[in-house]
């Protein structure tokens, strides 16, 4: 079941078109990349789901039913450029923020000193923000992005900012979460993190959607049905005179003690014929398909489009 | 209410617990009070010290003539003996030598008077006056005419002034009246200014470090601002509230001497004037008027500074914004002067109609007495004003709050109030 659906959503600011028809659809407990360039339309797409501003076309559909402003409760939110009240101290503010959320004084406060406990803060409690490092403050961002028990959580970089060790931290905790039945719209750059995390995938380019669905199967159909394929070569191996692959590269490797061999597969080929074809020619010591990279995808259909 | 009412609980906590928040509301009464204290001290004894006069009186006209009072005692001496007394007032503080020649009652020149330093001239007006009076006595005796006739033909003249309303004849307490209208009208400017620019900052500093993102991903931006505007309107009437208890238990506390010093003045006297002005005027309407203004002021004030502080991005294209909104305040305190003197003159009645300058006008007005029907229709369209300049800044608002890096410009306000 989707958790959230896009529905052919416009928006617009004076002539300037923003998101032009946009749809998607995120399946419960998916962790769904956002991607596009900047000033693609990603964060205009946000607000509208946080009904921060308004589509001037198009509904969004928040399980099963038109998103309403109580449905905000259910939706968690880091935005990329995040601030917080200096003057308040960490507690008073985690507090705040919590019931602006729903939740009720006690239930806030047991939630707030709970995760404070789970990373390891708790004595920031009575600080005040001001005196917390960038880092520090991120963590209490990405706290008030979840604590309140959402649905549903956007994070629009949620990386930026921290160091390798805290990085892990919050990736281990968005995963735990998302066990927990949580889904994730993740807005990122970086592209390790759309491979590491998400299983669906949308591109936004230019306020137009250029692609969206389940990563592995945009992988697949950016596949280029090259192998790489290492061992020791018997006989000469060329494009020539077979009918199955192109060698696309044969090159000795000094350190591994072994050829490297980059094939590209004719059109309705199968990889086994090409194995049968070789294993005459060749020791076969290891096979890989070359499946393209996110961020080879992400740059071949901005340059393209 | 719900989370309007955690941001107006947050606004306002956050304000009230500050230190220096206590210290102003503390401060200023004590301030206000000090400075009344000091004055009617001033007027009372400027000096403090009683000041003492030597007399070397040459005529033996003056001798237990020239009366002591709580300000200057008179001593008498010897006449000749003077110059050892002059030379001691070098070093002698609150002394005076006072040398009054041989003279006719017709002709009385040549009377000196020596001071020792920081010598005040309420002493030298004083001395005079009391030489005149005996003089003038003498004068009177010479001639050969009866005191009490003489006394008999200075008429003491007691003009009751009342004015008459349709609530009927009232003691007239036009000076007090004026005073407390002025007060009023500055404080309202002084308050409007100062809570719509907590407002100002406190929206200008949401959008600089971008926490508005979070709030508004759960508050509409109407709801956000609202209740930034009410937070800040409570911090102002508490510490408003505070002033009127502390005044008022000081008051109390000193009453028993206000009562003492009613009693003690005569009819005439100024200070009874005060006093019976003060017991004469409804400060139970003063003050519903005052809070009334204000809070209608300050509404209007502060929801156009709040669109302006969530439209622009830095302080000096705020100022840009700010100045031409804060012209018709500036305007109403200049005028303020002139609708004391003719409370009742055309330019006192627009002002106190136009809803940017009423909070100060009809505040002042309403101190010194108004027609019930300018001063429902003036609390009416400030009711209505501030009601669109409202509607109006959400609008802005909720646009402005998320733009940044744009160089805002009036028309630019203008579209922006009609964006979906």
């Amino acid at each position: 079941m989707n958790i959230l659906e896009i529905r052919a959503v416009s928006k617009s600011y004076e002539k300037n078109l923003v998101l032009d028809n946009v749809s998607l659809s995120i399946p419960t407990q998916a962790i769904y990349g956002l991607l596009g360039p900047n000033g693609a339309g990603k964060t205009t797409l946000i607000r509208i789901i946080n009904k921060i501003i308004m589509q001037d076309q198009g509904e969004v559909i928040f399980k099963g039913r038109r998103l309403e402003r109580n449905d905000l409760f259910k939706l968690g939110y880091l935005p990329e450029e995040r601030g917080l009240y200096s003057k308040m101290k960490v507690g008073e503010h985690l507090l705040y923020l919590a019931k602006l959320k729903g939740m009720k004084t006690y239930d806030a406060h047991k939630v707030v000193k709970s995760y404070l406990q789970e990373f390891e803060i708790s004595d920031w409690f009575n600080k005040k923000i001001e005196q917390l490092s960038k880092g520090m403050q991120q963590k209490i961002q990405f706290i008030i992005a979840i604590m309140h028990n959402p649905d549903f959580v956007i994070l629009d970089e949620p990386f930026s900012g921290f160091d390798p060790v805290n990085a892990e931290l919050i990736k281990n905790k968005i995963l735990d979460l998302r066990k927990n039945g949580v889904t994730f719209m993740l807005s990122t750059h970086r592209m390790e993190s759309v491979e590491e995390l998400c299983n669906y995938v949308t591109l936004i380019n230019k306020s137009k959607q250029v692609i969206d669905g389940e990563k592995r199967k945009i992988k697949e159909q950016f596949s280029t049905s090259t192998y790489e394929i290492r061992g020791k070569i018997i006989s000469p191996i060329t494009s020539d005179g077979n009918s199955l692959f192109e060698v696309l590269e044969n090159e000795w490797c000094e350190e591994e003690q072994n050829h490297k061999l980059k094939c590209k597969l004719n059109a309705g080929i199968n990889i086994n014929d090409v194995i049968n074809y070789l294993i005459k020619s060749m020791e076969i010591h290891s096979l890989r398909e070359i499946v393209p990279s996110m961020n080879d995808i992400f740059i071949s259909l901005v340059n393209n489009k | 209410m719900g989370k309007t009412g955690y941001i107006i609980g947050r606004e306002y906590m956050i304000r009230v617990r500050k230190r220096t928040f206590w210290l102003l509301t503390f401060l200023i009464p004590l301030v206000y009070l000090a400075m009344i204290g000091f004055s009617v001290l001033m007027t009372k004894n400027p000096g403090a010290e009683i000041q003492s006069v030597n007399v070397y009186d040459y005529n033996g006209l003056f001798k237990d003539r020239l009366q002591s009072n709580d300000e200057i005692t008179y001593l008498f001496f010897e006449p000749g003996t003077e110059q050892s007394q002059i030379e001691l007032l070098k070093v002698a503080e609150n002394q005076h030598v006072l040398i009054i020649p041989k003279f006719g009652i017709n002709n009385p020149n040549g009377i000196k008077m020596f001071s020792s330093k920081m010598a005040l001239s309420f002493i030298a007006d004083k001395v005079k006056s009391d030489i005149r009076l005996i003089i003038k006595d003498e004068r009177i005796k010479a001639l050969g005419l009866n005191q009490d006739i003489i006394a008999s033909l200075e008429p003491q003249i007691n003009l009751e002034v009342s004015k008459i309303s349709e609530a009927g004849e009232e003691a007239d307490n036009s000076l007090v009246a004026s005073i407390i209208a002025g007060i009023a009208g500055f404080l309202n400017y002084i308050f409007v200014f100062v809570y719509g620019s907590l407002v100002l900052r406190g929206i200008h500093e949401e959008k600089q470090n971008r926490i508005v993102e979070i709030i508004l991903s759960t508050v509409k931006p109407f709801e956000l601002m609202l209740g930034k505007i009410i937070g800040v309107a409570l911090v102002g009437l508490t510490q408003f509230i505070m002033w009127v208890l502390i005044i008022l238990l000081i008051s109390a506390l000193g009453l028993s001497d206000l009562d003492m010093l009613s009693k003690s003045a005569t009819p005439s006297s100024d200070l009874s004037a005060v006093l019976s002005g003060l017991s004469s005027m409804d400060f139970t309407l003063i003050i519903f008027v005052f809070i009334f203004f204000f809070i209608g002021g300050y509404f209007l004030y502060s929801s156009m500074f709040a669109a302006v502080a969530a439209s622009v991005d830095n302080q000096t294209d705020m100022q840009q914004f700010i100045v031409p909104l804060s012209i018709p305040l500036i305007v109403a305190i200049i005028s303020l002067q002139a609708v004391l003197q003719a409370p009742n003159s055309n330019l006192a009645v627009w002002l106190s109609m136009i809803p940017f300058t009423s909070p100060v006008i009809m505040v002042a007005r309403v101190s010194i007495g108004v027609p019930v029907f300018q001063l429902v229709i003036s609390m009416l369209i400030l009711v209505l004003s501030f009601i669109f300049t409202t509607w109006m800044a959400g609008k802005i608002y909720r646009v402005g709050i998320l733009m940044t890096g744009v160089k805002v410009t009036y028309k630019q306000l203008w579209k922006w109030m009609f964006y979906k």
